[in-house]
């Protein structure tokens, strides 16, 4: 073993220290290594030297000239001096060619403080002033999605070109004269997506000044990484959604679930019902259409056989401390899971006579079969959480003086409310969540023929549509809103018009009609503008003279939810009626008490409701004594070859067929409405996905400071 | 390459100006230092200064500069109708010409004590290869001196025992982890890149309203530290505004068609009616007031004609453009600028035959543009701004045959406050009570401006603020540490 390692071993002398490096490497990286900074910029760590820059110069005993560091490779006994007045000369030099094509913008630049160009300005200390410079006054190309070229700024170091064949294999940018200056372009100038391109982003990962950038507003915030890779970001849990989209694209479906199984536990209840931010913020909807990451979401749940995650998700030893938690809905059950996995003991309280809070009275069978929230709930069960179903949790205290020394408050908004106009309070005219709880506990719930339902978010298509399965045959939803700015999903109001649910958006209703106190219809003003003012009151413009009704023996109100906190839990509230969290702790206004889910956020999504329960987790265990953290690492961890390979037809691939099956009779038919993806629609819908996790494997060049 | 330590006396936040000064001061007398920057490059903001203010220094002594402490101490608090903290301002004048020294001990160099506006005095310590010179000059000390710098290490929190400093959490690979210090000195440079924050405290929409120059980054990071543990605010509303056209990605700073914007020929809002005596170009500060007015709109307008360029291109500009850019300096490649701007579409630069022509091009009622010129040329015909009062020697009437406007926006150069300190560079708390072991200098720091950047007694400040701040802070903090 020794042998072998002095063989491949080399030691020379670089500014008179001993330096050791493995054969082949160069000049330049046995500096670096060896903590000693030699200024570089066309070289990068993950692409083939190239040598033209001539900023890493040096001076080497017995070797002519000032050769670049990075293209020669070290060997024994060499001596290398990094530093003397020559070099810095030859340097500065360098540096007055490469600035003299390039504009002086620092300060209005995105890439300013991560730029390498400023950077060894600032350590070669050459003064722009001091340079004669060309103008080259060329425009900017904002043509291709996700990335703007900025010829003016280029430097022609070639990281690009490089990056782009030869780390990842996809070939699409050459140089190319254009007048007096040399670019980057594609072949015949087409666009990146006629070109082949892949949009991995590794030329603006590697481009060392702000030549080829993503597109300012792509990148959102502060943190580039988090910009980088907006699915992950946007996610409120922060699902790894890049690396298991890659997982199922291999193939590997158990992996798949694990990965999302890191961060929530109930994978398949998102793979219906999940409001899906990701796809919103995917950088493939730029180029063409966001993948359709909800639904490799529920493929992967449906294909999981729970042989990664299960022996790995089973509690830590007992801490002998108990927690309560009040509400069984996903706030709860998360919060519930990842306590009881901290080794608390753990027993959740519902008034419902079963768990899953909305899930279950909220979410009509249709969107969300009860099978799936089932299954989810016993592998909650499964790791020793307890849930008392049937109990109503009256006060605080009394928890308390059952010997709980934390309590977690997730009990929802599950109180609706109707509008105070007159008739409001005639038969017939029934609140939302209340319509729903009844649908779904299998009461008795009378629906007229014609049914008008008042509001445009997600709980009013929940009505309208179960109505319409309630026996409904002529079904209008009413909205302040404008069709475009409607709360409700789009696939929602997609799946709502196709049942037949006629959407009459920009109404505001001014009173109930009635007969013998049972309602008849209700009378509209049709709406100008909606909006809020400075301090956030809604405000309606109306349109004189628009007056007129809708017949309806029903009439359901979707107009908003609040929680039923009750008095005895003593708790701080907003002025808008929810529970008041400190903003750093994440606790209540009484000890020991933390909440989450929509009682704190008011109305939200169940992912939403997830991320709050993780949160609450993690403050009640800080506050028990624990570490807080409640992340597992359950996932393999795979290799990710850089190299993709050419890409011809990759912009265009279509995003999978939309799978929605609406029945031909909704009459009392409460079956699932959008079908499982199928093995080969899966694959193809997760090849779509640009990999955008992959330019953070990048590596990234250190600047003079560091050193 | 320096890794992460578990402990050390100080913790810098920031590598600015203030920082790296206090770093270097603290290193002087014996204290270790960290430095944490969240930028991969040093320096922030600090990099752009061209020169820096000082009173009373040996440069100006030996230029007949006569300004003195006392004259500048009353103007600057004058300026800012007393608003300002008067221990601090005081403070930093005080510093400031010790600070010139210590600088060029430091290996700073220094050209000139020279002013770039009129009836000013002569403040401005202009420095060759810029604040780049600076940061440069000042690593290399602190290095040599056994400081230790961290690019890309963002701090996040600060952690207290015992109601006294007691370390920081910083970012790293992803993970928190914590560093005992006994001092932090707070210099993160601001919030000018935080939209919600500016909205919240200048009522500006940032990006269209107002755009920051020569910030990245600066997302308040170190004042909602210092808020967080208990600092009281002084400053947040206060940013450091000016006027500059054209902007976007084509546009270079400096380029001839920003000068051209710049000068004391023809503005008007987007209605097409002047606004000000454009002579107050000269002075930053009551330029980027008076553009400020029309934030809704978001720029204003500089319309020039052929006259304009061929003077600009003869006799050069009347109002110079930073240190590179003087007096006098000839446009000689605004022609071909122009040129390129228009071939390229460019919404900001517009150019036209006539007047009406150029109304239409950038959406003015033409009614309203004409009429403004034709009363600004009966000014310019008379002698006298019957308006606003422009000095008659920058009243030129607009003849054509070609007419041009640039679209200007208001800019800012940094947030202004934030962080309450005292004169000693101590952050306090509600109860103007120290709170032990922390310092604050920079951007981050309040109470030496009032509403506006006191730019004709003092130019040059905003860099020596951050200078002898960060100097100011280091030397309290080696008492606190009995170094």
């Amino acid at each position: 073993m020794t042998d072998q390692s002095t063989e491949s071993t080399v030691t020379l002398t670089i500014d008179g220290r001993r330096v050791e490096a493995e054969a082949g490497t160069s000049v330049l990286y046995a500096a670096l290594d060896a903590g000693i900074y030699v200024p570089h910029l066309c070289d990068h760590p993950d692409l083939p030297p190239y040598g033209v820059c001539r900023l890493c110069v040096v001076e080497i005993e017995g070797v002519e000239g000032l050769p670049s560091s990075c293209v020669t490779p070290v060997a024994e006994g060499m001596v290398v001096q990094t530093q003397s007045e020559q070099i810095t000369q030859a340097r500065r030099l360098a540096m007055e060619l490469l600035l003299a094509g390039h504009p002086v913008d620092c300060g209005i630049c995105q890439k300013y403080l991560n730029c390498e160009l400023q950077s060894l300005k600032q350590y070669l200390g050459v003064e722009e002033s001091r340079v004669k410079r060309r103008s080259k006054l060329l425009p900017v190309n904002n043509s291709n999605p996700l990335f703007v070229y900025d010829p003016n700024k280029c430097v022609l170091c070639g990281r690009c070109v490089r990056a782009c064949w030869e780390l990842r294999g996809v070939g699409v940018l050459y140089y190319k004269k254009q007048g007096k200056e040399f670019h980057i372009f594609t072949r015949e100038g087409a666009s990146l997506a006629e070109s082949g391109c892949r949009f991995c982003g590794a030329c603006a990962e590697v481009c060392p000044t702000g030549a080829i950038q993503d597109k300012e507003g792509l990148i959102k915030g502060d943190n580039r990484k988090a910009g980088l890779v907006p699915c992950k970001s946007s996610c409120p849990a922060e699902i790894d959604v890049p690396l298991y989209v890659r997982l199922v694209k291999e193939g590997d479906y158990p992996a798949a679930a694990a990965v999302i199984r890191e961060k929530v536990p109930f994978p398949w209840v998102l793979g219906y019902v999940c409001d899906h931010p990701c796809e919103t913020e995917c950088r493939r909807g730029e180029v063409n259409e966001p993948i359709s990451i909800r639904e490799l979401k529920r493929f992967a749940a449906e294909h999981d056989d729970g042989s990664l995650w299960r022996d790995k998700m089973t509690p830590k030893d007992p801490t002998e401390k108990r927690v309560a938690v009040v509400g069984s809905g996903p706030a709860g059950l998360t919060a519930a899971y990842y306590l009881r996995l901290q080794g608390h003991d753990v027993t959740v309280f519902e008034s419902l006579p079963a768990a899953g809070g909305m899930l279950r009275y909220g979410i009509p069978e249709y969107r969300l079969p009860r099978s799936v929230i089932d299954s989810e709930i016993k592998e909650i069960e499964a790791v020793g959480v307890k849930i008392e179903t049937g109990t109503r949790v009256e006060s605080l205290d009394a928890l308390f003086e059952q010997g709980y020394e934390g309590v977690v408050v997730a009990l929802g908004t599950h109180k609706g409310q109707k509008l105070r106009v007159p008739g409001a309070n005639s038969a017939g005219v029934l609140i939302g969540t209340d319509f729903l709880r009844d649908v779904n506990l299998g009461n008795e719930v009378a629906v007229g023929k014609r049914v008008v339902v008042l509001g445009g978010g997600n709980v009013a298509f929940d009505c309208a549509r179960a109505a319409r399965r309630m026996g409904a045959e002529e079904v209008n939803m009413a909205c302040l809103e404008c069709r475009e700015e409607m709360p409700a999903g789009p696939d929602e109001i997609r799946e709502g018009e196709e049942e037949g649910i006629v959407i009459k958006p920009s109404h505001t209703s001014t009173r109930m009609l009635s007969e013998d106190g049972r309602v008849t219809g209700v009378e509209f003003l049709d709406v100008e503008a909606f909006f809020f003012d400075e301090d956030g009151a809604p405000q309606i413009d109306v349109v004189e003279g628009s007056l007129h009704a809708l017949e309806a023996d029903t009439v359901i109100f979707a107009i908003g939810q609040r929680p039923d906190i009750p008095e005895g839990f003593d708790l701080d509230k907003t002025d808008g009626g929810l529970i008041e969290l400190d903003e750093f702790t994440g606790s209540t206004s009484r000890e020991g008490v933390f909440a989450a889910g929509d009682a704190v956020s008011g109305t939200a999504s169940v992912i939403k409701a997830i991320a709050s329960g993780r949160k609450a987790a993690v403050a009640m265990d800080k506050y028990l004594g624990g570490s807080g953290r409640i992340d597992r690492k359950v996932a393999p961890q795979v290799e990710v070859p850089a190299c993709l390979g050419p890409g011809p037809g990759f912009a265009a691939l279509g995003r999978a067929a939309d799978r929605c099956v609406i029945p031909d009779d909704l009459t009392g038919n409460f079956c699932e409405v959008v079908e499982s993806m199928g093995e080969d629609d899966a694959r193809e819908e997760s090849t779509r996905c640009l990999q955008c996790d992959l330019r953070l494997k990048i590596k990234t060049v250190d600047f003079w400071g560091s050193f | 390459m320096a890794s992460i330590p578990e402990k050390a006396d100080v913790a810098v936040v920031g590598s600015g100006a203030t920082g790296l000064a206090a770093a270097v001061t603290l290193a002087e007398g014996g204290a270790k230092v960290v430095v944490f920057e969240k930028q991969r490059s040093l320096g922030g903001t600090s990099n752009f200064f061209q020169g820096t203010f000082a009173v009373e220094s040996e440069m100006q002594r030996e230029r007949y500069v006569d300004y003195t402490r006392d004259e500048c101490f009353k103007q600057t608090m004058d300026y800012s109708h007393w608003m300002a903290n008067p221990r601090v301002v005081r403070a930093i004048i005080n510093e400031s010409a010790e600070t010139i020294s210590w600088l060029q001990e430091q290996g700073v160099v220094f050209t000139d004590a020279a002013i770039n506006m009129p009836e000013s005095p002569l403040t401005y310590h202009i420095i060759k290869g810029k604040g780049e010179a600076v940061v440069k000059a000042l690593v290399d000390q602190a290095k040599a001196k056994g400081v230790t710098i961290l690019p890309g290490t963002p701090v996040v929190s600060l952690l207290k025992e015992d109601g006294k400093i007691s370390g920081v959490v910083v970012e790293a690979d992803g993970e928190e982890v914590e560093v005992a210090a006994k001092v932090v000195v707070i210099a993160s440079g601001g919030f000018a890149n935080n939209k919600e924050w500016i909205k919240k405290y200048t009522g500006f929409e940032l990006g269209t309203e107002i755009t920051p120059v020569g910030n990245t980054g600066k997302t308040g990071d170190g004042i909602r530290m210092a808020w967080e543990a208990g600092a009281a605010e002084e400053g947040i509303e206060t940013i450091e505004m000016f006027r500059v056209g054209p902007v976007g990605d084509e546009f270079a700073m400096g380029c001839n068609l920003e000068q051209a914007t710049a000068q004391p020929d023809l503005w008007v809002t987007a209605k097409g009616e002047r606004f000000c005596d454009e002579t107050i170009t000269f002075w930053d500060t009551p330029v980027g007031n008076a553009q400020s007015r029309y934030k809704k709109d978001g720029y204003t307008f500089s319309i020039f004609d052929d006259s304009s360029i061929q003077r600009w291109m003869e006799r050069g500009l009347d109002k110079g453009v930073g240190v590179e850019f003087p007096p006098g300096y000839k446009l000689t490649n605004l022609h071909k600028e122009i040129q390129a701007a228009i071939d390229n579409g460019s919404a900001e630069v517009l150019a036209a035959d006539s007047l009406e022509d150029l109304a239409a091009q950038i959406e003015v009622d033409p009614g309203v543009l004409g009429a403004t010129v034709e009363e600004y040329n009966g000014y310019c015909a008379q002698g006298w701004d019957e308006l606003f009062a422009k000095d008659r020697r920058y009243l030129r009437p607009l003849v054509g045959p070609r007419f041009y406007a640039v679209r200007a926006r208001t800019v800012f150069l940094g947030t202004m406050g934030g962080i309450r300190v005292n004169g000693k560079m101590e952050v306090v708390d509600k109860k103007d009570g120290v709170i032990p072991g922390l310092y604050a200098g920079g951007f981050d720091a309040g109470g030496m401006y009032g509403d506006s950047y006191p730019i004709k007694s003092s130019s040059g400040l905003a860099s020596s603020f951050a200078l002898n701040s960060g100097r100011i802070a280091g030397k309290s903090a080696l008492r606190y540490l009995r170094k």
